[in-house]
C-alpha cells in the first residue's frame, strides 16, 4: 500500500514538473530559443529543439497519466532527468558559464542547486521504475 | 527491462551524447584564428597583489599617487589604494539623504581633483571632490546613456541608445556638456553591422594627454580614434581577421533583445595610456599554442598615433580568475581578477 502511495507521488510530481516547465517554455517560446541557442553545445539544434524538448515534456506526463502507460512513463522520465543532468554536468565543467531556460521558476535556481535538484529528480524515477517493478512482480 | 539495468544504459547513453554535442560543438580558438603576433617575452611581472574583500570591483580611477577602485554592487563605496598595493582605505561617497537613483548601474570616475559617480538610465549624475566626498546632483540637462566618460569638468562623452524612424535603437557617442547646447550626437562614428546595439559593443576610453578617445569594438577587428568633438581621426584594425561581427540576436515580442548564439568575442578590453592602445584580446594565434589564455591574458598593443600595431604582452595570471578590469600608468599595468588587484611592471621599449 505504501509503495502503491509512493509511486503514485513520484508520478505526480513528474507529471507537474513537466507540464509546469514545458507550459513555461511554450508561453516563453521565442526567449526560450534565443536562450538555449547561447549553449555552445546545441546552438545549431536550438529551433528545433525548442519545439521538441516540450513536446516530449508533455508526452512523457501524458504517459504518466495513463495507468497503461505508466512504467513507460517512469522510464522515460528517468531518461529525460538524466540526460538534462548530464547536460549540465558536461556544460558546466567543460564550458564556460551559459545562461539556462529551463522554464517558470526553476531557471532562477544557480548552477548548483541546479544540478541537486536534478539528482533528486533523477533518484526519484528510478525509486519509481524500482517500486513500480515490483508492484507488478506480487 | 531491469530498472537498473535499463539505468545503467541510459546514463551510459546519455553521457556518449553529450559528449558527442560537445565534440561537434563549435569553441572559441579551436580552429586557426588566421593572424600572428610579436610578443615580447618577459613583459610582464607580477610586483604585488592585494586581496579584495568582496567581488565586482572595477577601476574608478587614479591620481599620481593612488589607485581608486570602484564596486559594482556597493555604489558609493570608494577603494583607495597607493601604488605599491599598501596603505588601503575604504571611502563613503556622500549624497543627500533621500535621493534616489539606479544604484546598481552607478559607476565612479575619479579625476581628480573631482570625483564623479553618474547612471544612464534615469539619468543622474554627481560631483563632488575627492578631499570630502560631498556629492552632488549637476548636469541635469544630460540625456540616457549606458556608459559615459569624463572628459574634462564641463564636458562628458556617452554611448546611449538612439532611435531610428522605424523604432530600431543604435548605440551613437553623444557629447555632453555642462552649457549650451548641452547634449550634440556624434553620427555615423559607431558603425551598425547586425542590430546596431550588441553588434556596436565595446569600449570606451579617453587619453587625457594627447585628448584622444578610442572606441574598440568587442566583436569586429576594429577601433576608432576620435577627438573630444567626436570627429573621427582614423579607424584602426586589430590583429584578427574578423571584420563582421559573428554575433546572432532575437528580437522577442518583449521588444527585448537577447542573443541566440553564444558571441564571439574579439576584444573584450581596452584602455589608453602612453600613447598606446592596451587591447586585451581573446583570441589566439597562429603562432601561438591553442591553449595560450589559460594562464595568461594577452594584451595587443597599438600605437595611438595611427592604429598601427606595436607588439603583444602576455599577463601572467594567479589562480583561476581573469582580468575582468585593467589600466596602465606608466610602466605598471593593474588588473583586477576576481578577488584580486594585481601590479605589474610592463616594459614599454
Amino acid at each position: 500500500m505504501l509503495r502503491k502511495a509512493v509511486v503514485e507521488t513520484i508520478c505526480l510530481l513528474f507529471i507537474l514538473l513537466f507540464v509546469y516547465t514545458a507550459v513555461s517554455k511554450f508561453i516563453d517560446y521565442e526567449n526560450f530559443r534565443a536562450v538555449i541557442g547561447q549553449s555552445p553545445l546545441i546552438t545549431r539544434f536550438a529551433p528545433v529543439l525548442a519545439i521538441i524538448v516540450p513536446l516530449a515534456e508533455i508526452g512523457i506526463a501524458l504517459l504518466l497519466v495513463i495507468p497503461r502507460f505508466r512504467r513507460a512513463g517512469l522510464y522515460a522520465s528517468f531518461a529525460m532527468m538524466t540526460l538534462f543532468t548530464v547536460y549540465i554536468v558536461v556544460l558546466v565543467t567543460l564550458s564556460d558559464k551559459i545562461p539556462c531556460s529551463c522554464g517558470g521558476v526553476i531557471s532562477i535556481m544557480s548552477w548548483t542547486q541546479h544540478l541537486y535538484f536534478n539528482i533528486v529528480f533523477v533518484a526519484l524515477a528510478l525509486l519509481g521504475m524500482w517500486l513500480y517493478t515490483k508492484l507488478a512482480h506480487v | 527491462m531491469h530498472p537498473f539495468r535499463f539505468a545503467a544504459l541510459c546514463v551510459a547513453a546519455c553521457i556518449v551524447l553529450v559528449l558527442i554535442l560537445y565534440a561537434f560543438a563549435d569553441k572559441p580558438n579551436d580552429k586557426k584564428n588566421g593572424f600572428t603576433r610579436k610578443v615580447l617575452p618577459q613583459a610582464a611581472t607580477l610586483k604585488s597583489s592585494l586581496e579584495l574583500k568582496y567581488p565586482a570591483y572595477y577601476i574608478a580611477g587614479h591620481t599620481g599617487e593612488h589607485i581608486y577602485l570602484g564596486n559594482y554592487s556597493a555604489s558609493l563605496h570608494l577603494l583607495t589604494v597607493d601604488q605599491n598595493l599598501k596603505d588601503t582605505q575604504q571611502l563613503t561617497l556622500k549624497i543627500p539623504a533621500g535621493e534616489r537613483y539606479a544604484w546598481k548601474l552607478a559607476r565612479i570616475m575619479v579625476d581628480s581633483p573631482a570625483v564623479y559617480m553618474a547612471e544612464g538610465s534615469t539619468p543622474t549624475l554627481y560631483r563632488g571632490k575627492l578631499g570630502d566626498l560631498q556629492m552632488s546632483r549637476f548636469l541635469r540637462r544630460s540625456c540616457f546613456f549606458n556608459v559615459l566618460q569624463n572628459v574634462s569638468a564641463t564636458s562628458f562623452i556617452s554611448r546611449s541608445i538612439h532611435m531610428g524612424s522605424l523604432g530600431n535603437g543604435q548605440n551613437i557617442l553623444v557629447k555632453i556638456k555642462t552649457d549650451s547646447p548641452y547634449v550634440s550626437l556624434g553620427k555615423d562614428v559607431i558603425k551598425k553591422q547586425v542590430d546596431g546595439i550588441f553588434c556596436t559593443d565595446g569600449t570606451l576610453d579617453y587619453d587625457r594627454q594627447t585628448g584622444k578617445l578610442v572606441y574598440v569594438y568587442h566583436y569586429r577587428n576594429e577601433f576608432i580614434a576620435l577627438d573630444t568633438n567626436l570627429h573621427t581621426l582614423y579607424t584602426g584594425h586589430t590583429l584578427d581577421t574578423n571584420t563582421r561581427a559573428k554575433i546572432q540576436v532575437a528580437k522577442l515580442p518583449t521588444g527585448v533583445s537577447k542573443f541566440s548564439a553564444p558571441p564571439a568575442y574579439v576584444n573584450s578590453l581596452a584602455r589608453v595610456a602612453n600613447k598606446r592602445i592596451y587591447i586585451l584580446s581573446t583570441l589566439v594565434a597562429d603562432n601561438e599554442h591553442w591553449q595560450a589564455r589559460r594562464d595568461k591574458e594577452i594584451i595587443d598593443v597599438y600605437s595611438l598615433d595611427n592604429g598601427a600595431y606595436i607588439h603583444t604582452l602576455y599577463i601572467p595570471l594567479k589562480g583561476e580568475g581573469r582580468i575582468s578590469d585593467f589600466m596602465v600608468k606608466g610602466d605598471q599595468l593593474f588588473a583586477v581578477c576576481d578577488h584580486t588587484l594585481n601590479a605589474y611592471t610592463i616594459l614599454r621599449n
